[in-house]
């Protein structure tokens, strides 16, 4: 039977170890030698990138909550990356918190301010961004921290008492922001923040998840960075290089591969089907 | 007290009043009500954190008992402890800010966590590969959403036709959102109707012996 299979057959059957190593190698090859393929920016990025730039002032106090651990970040980090530099620049002040359950949220912003702030000395820890790591209560949490700041942190990740931070001494609540920047799937910031208080929110989140935020970016409750893409896009924008754009050729040649490979997966049942038409 | 009161219906009622009281500082702004759903909701926060300590202390418990009783894999369960409690020491000795507690999680723990969600990729291609068939028209409708959005969201799409790029945006902007828009009315409509049985006690909350949660 199987000298009579025919090579539209055998395309339509192949032996999934095949496949696993094609996708390891189309991701391995363009990290090796980038293609350098161009990223156009998207109009909904341009946006959320203006916003920024005309609302935030000196001294601004800007928020940045994660809502999910390092799974998403190859997807995520670029645009997260782009946005610190891009508050820096502004000479924004920035506050880090986290909801989600578990500690290596801490180990993003950790990242994420080894990365920008902690090499630019003219931003002090305390006076100019401060880590709150992590809270509990999702949703309630939230909704408690715009209304009372102190209620939920008493003192930051690394123990210090609010009253020994410089910066605690402009924030009570939602008001004392100028905008949230959420990476990751809690509404609450929409609810409680933008509804609720009226304060700016920024999503960004894995490509998979952004429909969920789609109703409330078309109402204008939002500003949305979706998927690697998107962060990449960023990245351009903010202007520093970083790893988002890189990533965009593995990512291309990814998809593609996928598509192809559902193409190549239905070539033996549309001729099984052609066959039994024409018996 | 009796014990049923305390294990059926107290719940229930500690349950009713703060949903009331949740549901009343929404409505109704009077200080003294506000004041009482504010100070609930920071409790939210405390019973929050102690509901992950609980946790914690029911995966050590749950794996010391496998691994004393060399129940199948216990290595596995011993190599858990081994790494929970090396954490937690170097956590509380160096501080979470150090360099050698960064280390375990971006040497180690990052690395991991990538990888797992990494192999999910490996396993969509698979599946991508034997399981999405285009039987129907509505598989081929689905297929055709797919492929706009996956070129759309790789950089390479608008290059091979610049057109990609705006019908990707049309699929996201409308007929994903129209579609998204009716997904969340129909779940907060979902969310308000159960809320309210389970305040009225229609609905049991996994207290009663064989109860599921949300069963009516």
């Amino acid at each position: 039977m199987a000298a009579s299979e025919s090579i539209w057959d055998k395309l339509g059957n192949l032996d999934r170890r095949i496949l696993f190593w094609a996708i390891v190698l189309i991701i391995i090859i363009p990290l090796i030698h980038p293609l350098g393929l161009p990223v156009t920016v998207s109009e909904r990025v341009r946006e959320a990138y203006n916003f920024v730039e005309k609302a935030v002032k000196p001294r601004d106090i800007a928020l940045i909550d994660l809502g999910t651990g390092l799974g998403p970040m190859p997807e995520t980090m670029p645009g997260l990356l782009a946005m610190t530099r891009q508050l820096m620049r502004l000479q924004a002040r920035i506050v880090f918190t986290t909801g989600y359950i578990s500690p290596e949220a801490v180990v993003v912003i950790e990242t994420v301010m080894d990365q920008t702030l902690r090499k630019d000395p003219k931003f002090v820890y305390g006076e100019h961004y401060v880590n709150f790591g992590w809270y509990t209560g999702g949703g309630t949490a939230i909704r408690r921290l715009a209304s009372s700041w102190k209620d939920v942190f008493t003192r930051d990740w690394y123990g210090t008492p609010n009253e020994r931070l410089p910066i605690m001494k402009d924030i009570t609540g939602a008001d004392s922001f100028r905008l949230v920047w959420h990476v990751g799937p809690e509404i609450a910031w929409i609810t409680y923040w933008k509804l609720g208080k009226n304060v700016p929110v920024l999503v960004t989140y894995m490509a998979l998840n952004i429909p969920t935020y789609l109703p409330y970016y078309a109402a204008g409750d939002i500003y949305l960075l979706g998927g690697q893409r998107e962060s990449a896009e960023y990245e351009i924008l903010v202007g520093v290089p970083g790893p988002g754009v890189p990533a965009m050729d593995y990512q291309s040649l990814g998809h593609l591969f996928v598509l192809a490979v559902v193409v190549l997966g239905n070539l033996g049942h549309i001729r099984r089907k052609l066959k039994r038409g024409t018996q | 007290m009796s014990t049923r009161f305390i294990r059926r219906d107290l719940p229930y009622v500690i349950l009713a009043v703060f949903g009331i009281l949740a549901l009343l500082s929404y409505y109704i702004a009077i200080p003294a009500i506000e004041t009482m759903a504010g100070t609930s909701r920071t409790w939210v926060v405390v019973v929050g954190a102690f509901a992950v300590l609980l946790g914690a202390f029911n995966v050590v418990r749950t794996h010391i008992v496998r691994a004393y009783q060399k129940k199948k894999d216990y290595w596995l369960s011993a190599w858990l402890l081994f790494i929970y409690f090396s954490m937690i020491v170097v956590g509380l000795s160096a501080g979470t800010g150090s360099g050698q507690y960064k280390w375990m999680y971006g040497a180690m723990y990052t690395p991991l966590a990538q990888g797992v969600v990494g192999t999910l990729g490996l396993f969509l291609v698979s599946a991508a590969y034997r399981a999405f068939k285009i039987r129907t028209i509505e598989s081929l409708v689905f297929f055709l959403g797919f492929f706009l959005i996956a070129v759309r969201q790789a950089s390479i799409g608008p290059l091979l036709w610049p057109g990609f790029e705006t019908i990707g945006n049309w699929v996201t902007l409308w007929p994903s959102t129209g579609t998204m828009r009716a997904v969340t009315i129909g779940l907060a409509i979902g969310t308000v109707a159960l809320a309210l049985r389970t305040l009225a006690r229609y609905e049991r909350i996994g207290l009663e012996e064989g109860a599921m949660v949300g069963g009516g």
